[in-house]
């Protein structure tokens, strides 16, 4: 059995974890709450975007070279899931020129170690990331594409479902399809200016950017809603924990008590 | 007095929403001036000024790059940056 001193040290000890856990609980949760916002903020946008080029294309957009299933993953930020994914995926593909790119130092580190080069890693991600950072990604990704040929491009990220529910997806970027979630209905005759086929030369680099956008928002949202859980029931296991100890210290301390008492009354009586 | 709604939009967040008597609007080939009830249009908009008016008074915001999208009870603006 554990002296008193053991047990007491051993309760500071994960008494001060849990108050790290905590902090950590309550700034993620301040965190999510604004990526939250942004991330609806960007989805809201982007689905104005999707929806309008949905109606004006009417029919789905059809890329010019039939283009094989992707061969290129651009990973969201953190967790095992995704890694797990890619390297699936990895196993699925037989494209030797698969390329990755990453989002995150943990994507990186996680898939060198596990042996895939990675073509292009994107680190030092500000957690306030702006738009503007979202849409150099998006021109790279498009240069590389065009100049490359390469036959498409696929996002594995994780998508926030809820507080409780992120899941790891696979989504399309390249070749364009556009599968808004809700099919609006396909407007009246529109008016374009500047003519047809050159506003959709504009909107749909500018729909890629947005998607860029909101796969980091979402994924930055998912991220903040899975480290507030973690650390809610890492503390909550620190509680449970410290009370345990404290159960054993306190039987301890009164075992203790007691032959204390018995020896002095043992010695008390040997005096009489 | 009739009005449209007007919604304006950058990655961002919902900037501005709200009924307007009128809205010019900086297009790519020069200004497009929509009323209520204005037909069917999609437009690629450039860095310029928005003009809404509603009860004789004008409100203006500027945005860099964006698209707009008319229908004759709404304008929806999905703009890079918009600054009001």
């Amino acid at each position: 059995m554990a002296s008193l001193s053991e047990l007491q040290s051993k309760v500071k000890g994960i008494k001060s974890i849990e108050q790290v856990t905590r902090a950590m609980q309550l700034v993620a949760g301040a965190r999510f709450a604004r990526a939250q916002k942004e991330m609806v903020a960007a989805g809201s946008f982007l689905a104005e975007l999707e929806g309008l080029l949905y109606r004006l294309l009417h029919t789905h957009w059809k890329p010019g070279k039939k283009a094989p299933p992707g061969d290129r993953g651009l990973c969201g930020s953190f967790n095992n899931n995704i890694l797990k994914e890619t390297l699936a995926f990895r196993h699925i593909t037989s494209d030797k020129n698969l390329k990755i790119f990453t989002v995150g130092r943990k994507a990186e580190e996680s898939l060198r170690k596990s042996g895939l080069a990675v073509s292009r890693a994107y680190d030092n991600i500000p957690s306030g990331l702006r738009f503007d950072v979202a849409a150099k990604m998006a021109e790279e990704i498009m240069d590389i594409y065009s100049k490359e040929e390469m036959g498409g491009f696929l996002v594995i990220s994780n998508r926030f479902h809820s507080l409780a529910r992120q899941e790891v997806e696979v989504s399309h970027l390249l070749p364009v399809r556009i599968q808004p979630e809700h099919k609006p209905k396909a407007g009246a005759d529109y008016l374009f200016e500047p003519e047809r086929n050159s506003l959709l030369a504009e909107m749909i680099p500018c729909y890629l950017k947005n998607r860029v956008y909101s796969f980091l928002k979402e994924s930055y949202a998912a991220e903040q809603a899975a480290r507030l859980v973690a650390m809610e029931n890492a503390t909550i296991n620190a509680g449970d924990l410290i009370e345990t100890l404290n159960l054993e210290f306190n039987k301890l301390r009164q075992a203790s008590i007691t032959s204390q008492i018995a020896d002095i009354v043992g010695a008390s009586e040997g005096i009489k | 007095m009739k009005t449209i709604s007007v919604e304006i939009r950058t990655p961002e967040a919902l900037i501005l929403q709200g009924d307007y008597e009128s809205a010019v609007l900086p297009g790519f080939e020069g200004e497009l001036g929509i009323l209520p009830g204005h037909t069917a249009l999609a437009a690629q908009l450039k860095s310029g000024t928005i003009r809404l008016k509603r009860a004789g008074k004008t409100e203006t915001c500027s945005i860099t790059n964006g698209f707009a999208e008319v229908q004759p009870a709404k304008i929806s603006i999905l703009a890079e940056k918009v600054i009001i």
